[in-house]
């Protein structure tokens, strides 16, 4: 079945219109701080009861979809990205929006994102064997590793200092290690506060380490800047230049999409893991890494795509075992059980009309996403035209109530101030924000995955090599860690050079 | 297929339920109504049977009662966080929420003082009895193989499917246990959830899981899986030929965790018998049954009186399995 | 400045770390394991410490050659709060924790609303209209069209 056919079973008024409605559902949703795409799709789950299996799956899909991709919009203007992924690039994203370029960045964010979905269903439709066998592999031993080779990023997405790198991803660690731990299911640094043993969760975090720095540093301004007003691009300009850096990085896209589909294919932690490796891969081979963090486009498109192809990767392990990587594939899998369809090996043969059916619904929502988020991102970047003194307290207001809609618990306000206050302080000390979300994301996954292959082995440290994949993955991540151990090292006991010769060191670091 | 639920029962509760129907005083009207917006408190994550199972009831009342039910999932601390929440809500009907099984284990090890007695059971709408499932390539082909392996190898065959502690651990160390085995024969790996067990599992990472048959179901019917096992004493419907408990352990080992719709505790008995009369209406209905059939779970129901009378039951047996197998505080 | 700032780092650091090491003292083990809740806990303490020398070793380092501090960050470059307003915003995000669940959230994100607009330059005037309007947009998307829950407070009477 070629592309083309998959989306004439999908070209009917009815579907259409499904993914219409959906797409713009989504894009809202996604875009409003706190509303997610697993909230989406379960206020989504009464409607699909009125709905043929087609039309339910389309719907489902096209809402995620667009949600996720919409998290790269609140991250663009508010600076509260709606994902994890879309964590590892909100820095840029938010700073090439503060400079006049919101809609030029979305845009091109918005092309990586429909293109990388594209190429995420390619994959899927042509790889599933291929896809299968990875994810039909993938035990705890692979996923600590994946989550290992995560965390090495943290020296690609953060400064030039390396120790304030490492003291950034240190404190995130240990923000991560706040909760009932995996092995004996002791409580760890919860104060007695029984909320606190789920750990402190992504959103509350995100939302005081990256917005409400950002308010209070803000605040400061004070009356001088209040009536200070960001500039838009006209829209035409906007298009016209997203097309332009678009083009000139095509390659980055592909990179990404294909890297994103696959990652987000393995269980666990799929779609984070896609964007932050995306990104410091990306800055890895750059022209330019030291824009990167500053407000720099490339980072953005490499990012974005691999978020959106990992959504797509992420459906196999629920289509082909019915094992749902996350909150979202999981009630979708619930909705498309009651249409009748059975996960399984063989499902491209048994249910193929509705696998298929998914996969269009996947193609048309991605191209539907071009109109109906664009349409999103021209109303949403509006917002930034309004004075300083009237979006700052909308944003301060949306902040906190994004956290509270998350867990319906005050306990995420307070998330927000601790990590706010702390994010404050890092600044202070001239230390890089992007390693510490790293590690809040990744450190729970590694440590989880570590005690229970530990367990399973029975303390056998050699059980992590034991097995095919977990071997080449081991080796490849020992491999990195001994490099960026050896260069960090060297670069740290280099003795400090005036101005010019440090720079050479950090292009020898980087490149 | 509604199922009587009554032979759960086991003596402590019979003599347990003189007592309790005497000092429910019987509600005259049943015709309480909502007359605003209900908060619907889920204890456990977007996506699981819990979850899925009070989003369809609470669309369901609020159709039936034209006023919004409002879903809210507060996770945290294996279920004390939204317990509590239920717990301590004003008794005035407008928050009710999903008790779990865990209401008689959270005590047990620990967690919290909270019990069944500080909840208003409304009615019980899914039960779900555990399994034991192995991959499709597993020497293994019934549950006496397994327990004879682990009996002669103690320590050798690790199985998984939720925390330490969780009620799945319990069906596997409590079934080792009732058996004259040591619990900890088989090693217990902890995990998420359900899911990242069977993950596990097919990725040869364990030996077997153990949790809700219904959860494994497609998995099963696909031939990824092999079920050796259901803890229960009747088959389910959907998959009629896995070997019950019942029938080949010599204990009758079963086990199975349940889904209830309750109040905070003092609910008005009024209020109570208007939402349980609701719910009895909901799991009559055709939709309903809809629901079930799609899920591969069986339709059960059991009201006030009868589910207080098993939540009593079943925190006696699951606190005696959890002193058993050495996990209570 | 620098070097006393980086002081003042790798001691905070080293704080934490030494917090999380003596926390970690009473964790259980796992049976038949040498290590257990406490193992992470104790290799994140150690990279906080070898993260706080190598702050501390920068900063001497700098101090030294006069250069100005190593790091030029990704991040925003440190900025001077003032005390006040920083503190105000601070201070907003505790009071609405503190007064959601009592207030309401109509009159808690009011408050917040009318207070913040001046500390970031507005008028009473626009405080008071934002005040008035946004509470109520906000909680009609949020609790009326997406059901998100959110406490009624002092309004319960006129609850809908």
């Amino acid at each position: 079945m070629d592309l083309f056919a998959l989306l004439a079973v999908v070209l009917t008024p009815k579907i259409l219109g499904t993914v219409f409605l959906c797409t713009l559902y989504g894009a809202f949703v996604g875009a409003m701080p706190g509303l997610t795409a697993t909230m989406a799709v379960a206020l989504l789950v009464p409607f699909t009861w009125f709905m043929d299996p087609v039309q339910a799956a389309a719907a489902i899909v096209a809402t995620t979809t667009t949600a996720i991709f919409a998290g790269d919009i609140s991250g663009a203007v508010l600076k509260i990205p709606g994902t994890p992924a879309s964590a590892a690039y909100v820095e840029d994203s938010y700073r090439l929006s503060q400079s006049g370029h919101p809609r030029s960045t979305l845009y091109s964010a918005l092309f990586a994102s429909v293109v990388g979905g594209v190429i995420g269903v390619t994959i899927l439709m042509f790889a599933t064997p291929t896809l299968t066998y990875l994810s039909r592999n993938f035990s705890s031993d692979e996923a600590f590793w994946l989550a290992a080779l995560g965390l090495s990023c943290a020296v690609l997405v953060g400064g030039p200092s390396v120790p304030r790198n490492f003291a950034s991803l240190f404190i995130g660690l240990a923000i991560a290690t706040v909760g009932i731990d995996v092995a004996v299911g002791h409580p760890r640094f919860t104060f007695g506060n029984v909320e606190l043993y789920d750990g402190v969760s992504f959103i509350p975090a995100m939302i005081g380490m990256f917005a409400l720095s950002e308010l209070l540093r803000n605040a400061v301004g004070g009356r001088q800047s209040s009536r200070l007003r960001l500039t838009v691009e006209p829209l035409r300009e906007a298009l016209l230049t997203a097309a332009r850096q678009f083009a000139a990085l095509w390659k980055n896209v592909l990179r990404s999409a294909t890297g994103g589909t696959f990652i987000g294919a393995l269980p666990g932690a799929g779609a984070d893991v896609a964007a932050w490796i995306a990104y410091a891969v990306s800055r890895r081979f750059s022209r330019k890494p030291e824009a990167y963090g500053r407000g720099h486009i490339e980072g953005v498109v490499d990012g974005g795509a691999a978020n959106n192809a990992a959504v797509a990767g992420a459906w196999t392990p629920a289509l082909v075992f019915g094992i749902p990587g996350d909150s979202v594939t999981a009630i979708a899998i619930g909705v498309l059980m009651m249409k009748g369809l059975t996960p399984g090996p063989d499902v491209l043969n048994t249910d193929s009309a509705l696998v298929y059916a998914i996969f269009g619904s996947f193609l048309l929502a991605n191209l539907m996403m071009l109109v109906t988020g664009g349409l999103v991102v021209a109303m949403a970047t509006q917002v930034l035209r309004v004075p300083r003194a009237v979006l700052m307290p909308i944003i301060l207001i949306l902040a906190m109530l994004g956290g509270y809609a998350i867990s319906g618990s005050t306990l995420a306000i307070w998330i927000i101030l601790v990590l706010g206050l702390l994010a404050s302080a890092m600044l202070w000390a001239d230390i890089p924000l992007a390693p510490a979300i790293l590690g809040i994301v990744l450190g729970r996954i590694v440590e989880d995955n570590f005690m229970v292959s530990m367990l399973k082995a029975r303390g056998d440290l050699t059980e992590f090599f034991a097995r095919d994949i977990a071997a080449v993955l081991g080796a490849i991540t020992l491999t990195i860690w001994a490099i960026l151990l050896y260069r960090a090292l060297r670069s740290f006991i280099a003795p400090a050079k005036p101005q010019g010769s440090r720079d050479t060191t950090r292009d020898n670091t980087d490149r | 297929m509604r199922k009587p639920f009554t032979r759960f029962l086991g003596q402590s509760a019979a003599a347990g339920l003189l007592a309790v129907t005497s000092t429910a005083a019987f509600a005259d009207t049943c015709d309480w109504t909502p007359d605003r917006a209900v908060t619907f408190v889920v204890p456990w994550g977007a996506g699981g049977g819990t979850d899925a199972n009070s989003r369809m009831l609470a669309q369901m009342l609020e159709q039936k009662w034209e006023v919004p039910f409002n879903v809210v999932n507060r996770t945290g601390g294996n279920g004390v966080t939204g317990h509590s929440a239920i717990s301590n809500a004003d008794a005035d009907g407008l928050t009710v929420g999903a008790v779990t099984v865990e209401i008689n284990t959270m005590h047990w090890v620990g967690l919290t003082d909270m019990t069944y007695e500080n909840i208003s059971p409304i009615a019980l709408i899914d039960i779900v009895p555990s399994s034991v499932l192995v991959a499709a390539d597993s020497p293994f082909e019934s549950l006496g193989d397994v327990l004879e392996h682990a009996r002669e190898n103690p320590g050798d065959l690790t199985a998984s499917g939720t925390s330490l502690g969780g009620i799945w651990h319990l069906a596997l160390a409590g079934m080792l246990n009732a058996e004259g085995m040591d619990p900890e024969s088989i090693l217990w790996i902890p995990s998420q959830g359900a899911a990242p067990a069977m993950q596990e599992l097919i990725a040869g990472g364990v030996d077997m899981v153990t949790p809700a048959l219904s959860e494994g179901r497609s998995l099963v019917d696909s031939g990824e899986l092999r079920a050796l096992a259901y803890m229960h004493d009747s088959p389910m419907e959907a998959l009629p030929d896995v070997p019950l408990t019942a029938d080949v352990l010599d204990s009758g080992w079963t086990l199975a965790a349940y889904i209830t719709i309750s109040g905070p505790e003092g609910l008005p008995d009024e209020i109570a018998c208007a939402y349980e009369q609701a719910v009895q209406d909901i799991t009559e209905s055709d939709e309903w049954a809809e629901f079930k059939d799609s899920r591969g779970a069986d339709n059960v129901f059991m009201g006030r009186e009868e589910l207080r009378d098993y939540m009593m039951a079943q925190d006696a047996a699951l606190g005696e399995t959890i002193q058993a197998i050495g996990l209570a505080e | 400045m620098p070097l006393k700032r980086d002081l003042v780092v790798g001691a905070a650091l080293t704080a934490l770390a030494i917090f999380m090491i003596w926390q970690s003292q009473g964790f259980p083990r796992i049976r038949a394991m040498p290590y257990g809740p406490d193992l992470f806990p104790r290799i994140i303490a150690g990279g906080l410490i070898l993260a706080a020398i190598g702050i501390v070793i920068e900063g001497l380092r700098n101090a030294r050659s006069g250069a100005a501090t190593l790091s030029t960050a990704t991040s925003t470059p440190p900025v001077h709060y003032a005390a006040l307003s920083f503190v105000g915003v601070a201070a907003l995000v505790a009071g609405f924790a503190l007064l959601l669940p009592v207030l309401g959230f109509h009159i808690a994100a009011a408050l917040v609303v009318v207070l913040a607009v001046p500390i970031f330059g507005g008028s009473l005037l626009l405080a008071l209209v934002m005040g008035g309007v946004v509470p109520v947009v906000l909680h009609y998307i949020f609790y009326s069209l997406m059901r998100v829950v959110l406490p009624w407070g002092l309004l319960t009477p006129i609850a809908w």
